[in-house]
């Protein structure tokens, strides 16, 4: 069988493997098994349409004689209703697999959403936004003029959640839409890429009296910069949910031979077990003191930074230390986390 | 107060009066300065964090590195072509982050505009621009026409989806593509990127 085509009562492709050219032969065909001169293979041709009630099936092959080339083109237009049933279970698959992702999607900007619009409405409550319509500009400057200081920490929650949701629409663009989707690697530097994610960050850091020491570096790495910074959102996420209160965090960089460049991260946080060590950077799982403080999420951070990291033709480990400490039975141990990438030029 | 000024004016605009009263005024001046630094450090929170913003070890190598960076800023000129150019703020963030030879218009109606002809970077939106001459391919039309008549000029594709474009040949022609929810970094990065390549 050369060319087939099976179309179902309300014009649906059921399977179809037509050129361009044969498109017209199949407009144009009204015979069970004529014979043609065909200009794109330059030989002859045997062609033929079925119609019933069902479906139309349209076979074009080199069949030498009418009455064999009769029986296929009978037998594919049987094979419909087998067809069909296998098609709608593979679109049903399909479809299972892409809902999930899309439902993840919009799950995670619901909520990013949810918490933009209460942010807003915790400086000004929505009540008295839509009662003071006529003066609502005179309005919004006299409370934004009185709450200095909750604006600017709104501010800055406002920019992470930006940076958040377009870290879900970054995975969704290049990750779960298309696996074959191609990356834009640049040469940029490191030290920018992290502080553009990392100072929205400053103020939770504070918050829990957190002292941050970055270094100096001036080198460049070759990344895709919208994948990176989904894994340095979720890195500097994590230590600012996990790391000890009133402690350090070091973050430095580290020349690995001529190719590589290492972004450390170390810091006190929360213990992980021996057995555990693996585990946690797989999709789902949360580490057990994690889960206790009643502080983990969906288990995806770890999971996502070390998928980011690979697509960059980079490597994420951690190195973590034994207990430490504990405090209000939660065990901190010194953890350090590392993000080798590709040396730019 | 005031009798005793006038009984002891000659001895207060003496030397040492001068002298006195200049000492006087500047205790009380560094009393005042030295609270208020108090005051602002008592305001701020104990925890100094250190982050090197690059400083760079060779003053005077980083002195060129700002006079290059700021020539490259003022002297770069970028347009925009947008069709929503007033709602979207990437024009205002590049100026105020000193590329202040950037421009925006809501579409291109002739090649040979001195607007365009003026620019080195041209920013064209893919949906929404390039209506009139360009009906189907819209921006990504405009773009093509734009880098075959000016090839010296950097054209760069931006949209909120680039993906369903993914494989027209014009993306291959043109200098670059951004989304446009990238970060300014990203945008400013690549106009280095391509100006410096220049």
């Amino acid at each position: 069988m050369k060319h087939f085509y099976i179309i179902d009562k309300n014009g649906n492709d059921v399977v179809k493997n037509l050129t361009g050219h044969c498109v017209d032969c199949f407009k144009s065909c009204n015979s069970v098994g004529r014979t043609v001169e065909c200009s794109l293979y330059k030989q002859q041709f045997r062609y033929g349409k079925i119609t019933n009630s069902k479906s139309i099936t349209f076979l074009c092959d080199t069949t030498k004689t009418t009455k064999l080339f009769r029986e296929k083109l009978e037998a594919l237009s049987y094979a419909y209703y087998d067809l069909v049933i296998a098609k709608e279970e593979i679109e049903q698959k399909i479809k299972i697999v892409e809902q999930k992702k899309v439902n993840r999607l919009i799950h995670n900007l619901s909520s990013i959403n949810a918490h933009n619009l209460q942010s807003i409405y915790d400086i000004i409550p929505q009540e008295q936004l839509s009662s003071n319509w006529q003066n609502q500009n005179v309005h919004i400057e006299k409370e934004i003029k009185r709450n200095t200081d909750k604006i600017a920490k709104a501010f800055l929650q406002l920019e992470k959640n930006a940076i958040r949701a377009r870290s879900e629409f970054s995975v969704y663009r290049k990750l779960d839409r298309d696996e074959k989707s191609e990356l834009d690697f640049k040469s940029l530097k490191i030290h920018s890429v992290l502080l553009n994610v990392f100072h929205t960050f400053f103020y939770d850091f504070l918050n829990i009296k957190v002292y941050i020491n970055i270094s100096e570096y001036f080198g460049k790495v070759k990344i895709d910069y919208e994948t990176i910074q989904v894994a340095l959102y979720h890195l500097i996420e994590n230590a600012a949910k996990y790391i000890k209160k009133g402690s350090h965090f070091s973050i430095w960089f580290e020349e690995d031979n001529q190719s590589f460049v290492k972004v450390n991260f170390k810091m006190t946080s929360i213990f992980v077990a021996p057995d555990e060590r693996k585990s946690i950077f797989e999709e789902g799982v949360s580490g057990s003191i994690a889960k206790k403080i009643k502080k983990s999420g969906d288990g995806i951070g770890m999971w996502r930074i070390g998928q980011m990291v690979k697509l960059n033709n980079g490597e994420f480990f951690a190195s973590f230390g034994d207990k430490t400490e504990n405090i209000n039975g939660c065990d901190y141990a010194e953890n350090t986390f590392t993000l080798v990438l590709m040396k730019g030029v | 107060m005031i009798n005793l000024v006038k009984e002891h004016y000659q001895w207060f605009f003496g030397g040492s009066g001068v002298l006195l009263i200049s000492a006087l005024f500047f205790l009380v001046k560094k009393f005042f300065s030295t609270k208020k630094v108090q005051s602002q450090m008592q305001n701020q929170t104990n925890i100094t964090n250190e982050i090197h913003t690059n400083t760079h070890d060779e003053v005077k190598e980083k002195n060129e590195e700002i006079s290059n960076d700021d020539n490259l800023k003022a002297l770069t000129k970028i347009l925009f072509v947008d069709d929503n150019h007033k709602e979207y703020k990437m024009v205002s963030i590049l100026k105020k982050s000193g590329w202040i030879n950037t421009k925006s218009v809501k579409d291109i109606l002739d090649l040979d505009d001195a607007t365009v002809q003026d620019a080195d970077i041209i920013f064209v939106d893919i949906n929404g621009v390039g209506t009139v001459f360009f009906k189907k391919d819209q921006g990504l039309g405009l773009a093509s026409a734009l880098k075959k008549k000016y090839p010296k000029k950097k054209i760069i594709i931006y949209s909120a989806e680039i993906k369903g474009d993914r494989f027209n040949p014009v993306l291959r022609e043109v200098d670059g593509c951004l989304y446009k929810d990238a970060d300014p970094y990203q945008f400013t990065s690549l106009i280095e990127e391509l100006m410096i390549k220049k």
